[in-house]
């Protein structure tokens, strides 16, 4: 799984961070980052949840 | 026989927006999805799909040209001069900008609020929400929205501005006079608003002054050693950008005083979340899912666009109406239920999308659960004492007053 985020759209609203603490952090500067994109099971579905949810779209997930 | 729709939206009128505007959202969305409303020119949105469409896209929708109804209102009655008087005219603030300007400005601010910036405010806001409580004392009625929901965030923005608490009385006022720019639809209704709030751009030059000799571990302090564009950011800007997260007072009370009436009409669902303290958070989505503190905002095309089948030409409004898409049935299932079951949690436009998402969003979150965390360690039950006014503004939704008792 691929996970990156896009820091021109990240608006920091940390939804990510509260929905899949095991893959997502906010840094000092606001923005998004990913930790580990190689999640699996529950943690792998938080990670898809975070990406719909996100408010700015900009999370994506390559499943390949 | 159904009255025409023409009949029927009236959304520049404080008083269309009682529990009967969600029967018209309801045809609107179906019969109408981007009605146009003649008198302002302008398209109103009422389904998700498309308020998440403009609010994503700024290229062809911008913020730069009007963002609420009473300015369309005024700009109809020439009288956008007086509107001006209130920014500074370097002032740039960041929701009338678009990318990438905005982005720039909005990095700004944001540095500010991140969530382990808040983490470390946790306890100054217990702190807060014990001293607001216990001030309400216990058995007597109270106006929830005065004693407990305007002051909360006002010191939440007084500690992080690191301003005293002595003149949260004087930021209150201030409060209203920012809320009073989005509801005065003519120039002479500005000018007492207008009078305080050339006083407010004076106390916060004044603190901006105090924190440059010697800077804290506060908002202004961080504001004034920012770089914007490579230089320290101009005053014009810092001060803008205060005034916003001041402002945040306003919206912020509108929700506390939502949850509250929700939890006072509920018994259930007091006990639910007394059960369990962690259902505060879906109960304050839903919250700001039924009732969003700000009803809405406009944006200008900048291309011509087709939302739901409707072609809209460069340079026509679109007003998004956010209770209409947080109730959504492509989104929501049983939309005007309360349901703090619900999944789609998040899905709301109380906050907005996109770039302009709101910047304060996890600060009113943070401040509501905290407030309702200590609250309901306290009370089994919250009770109307009278009956709540709503407050008269067509852009803000919440409750004027709203007298309740607490029971231990």
């Amino acid at each position: 799984m691929k996970i990156t985020v896009d820091r021109d759209r990240c608006v920091g609203s940390a939804y990510c961070l509260r929905i899949a603490p095991a893959t997502f952090d906010v840094g000092d500067d606001g923005i998004a980052v990913v930790l580990d994109a190689g999640v699996t099971g529950a943690q792998a579905a938080a990670a898809r949840e975070a990406e719909a949810d996100c408010p700015s779209m900009a999370i994506s997930i390559d499943e390949s | 026989m159904t009255a025409p729709l023409a009949d029927l939206v009236r959304v520049e009128d404080t008083r269309f927006y009682d529990d009967r505007q969600f029967a018209v959202y309801d045809r609107m969305r179906t019969e109408a999805p981007a009605y146009h409303y003649e008198p302002l020119d302008v398209f109103l949105l009422t389904r998700m799909d498309d308020v998440r469409y403009v609010s994503t896209h700024p290229e062809n929708f911008s913020n730069a040209s009007g963002l609420t109804l009473n300015q369309l209102r005024m700009a109809k009655a020439s009288a956008t001069a007086a509107f001006e008087r209130f920014n500074e005219p370097d002032g740039e603030l960041v929701i009338t900008k678009d990318p990438p300007r905005q982005r720039a400005l909005r990095a700004l601010m944001s540095q500010s609020l991140t969530p382990r910036y808040l983490q470390g405010f946790q306890e100054v806001l217990d702190g807060f929400c014990r001293d607001l409580l216990d001030q309400a004392g216990d058995g007597a009625p109270v106006d929830f929205v005065d004693s407990i929901a305007a002051e909360l965030p006002l010191y939440v923005a007084a500690a992080l501005m690191g301003v005293s608490k002595v003149d949260i009385p004087l930021m209150k006022s201030w409060v209203t006079a920012l809320e009073d720019l989005t509801r005065m639809t003519s120039a002479a209704d500005l000018e007492e608003p207008g009078q305080r709030f050339d006083e407010l751009k004076r106390f916060l030059r004044d603190q901006l002054e105090r924190k440059r000799q010697a800077p804290g571990n506060d908002m202004i302090s961080s504001f004034l050693a920012s770089t914007l564009d490579g230089s320290p950011t101009p005053d014009a800007i810092v001060l803008a950008h205060v005034a916003t997260l001041m402002s945040n007072g306003g919206t912020t009370r509108l929700l506390l005083g939502s949850v509250a009436s929700f939890l006072a009409g509920d018994p259930d669902l007091m006990e639910l979340v007394r059960a369990d303290p962690d259902r505060l958070d879906a109960v304050i989505e839903e919250c700001l899912r039924l009732m969003p503190p700000a009803r809405g905002f406009v944006r200008t095309a900048t291309a011509d666009v087709e939302l739901s089948g409707v072609r809209i030409r460069a340079g026509q409004r679109v007003y998004m109406l956010y209770p209409a898409a947080n109730r959504d049935a492509e989104y929501f299932d049983n939309p005007d239920s309360f349901d703090p079951g619900r999944r789609q949690g998040y899905g709301h436009a109380a906050f907005g999308f996109g770039t302009h998402f709101c910047l304060g969003a996890g600060l009113a979150r943070m401040e509501a659960k905290a407030l309702f965390t200590e609250l309901i360690s306290r009370y089994s039950a919250i009770r109307l004492a009278g009956v709540p006014t709503r407050y008269e503004h067509v852009q803000l939704n919440g409750w004027a007053t709203l007298p309740v008792t607490f029971h231990r």
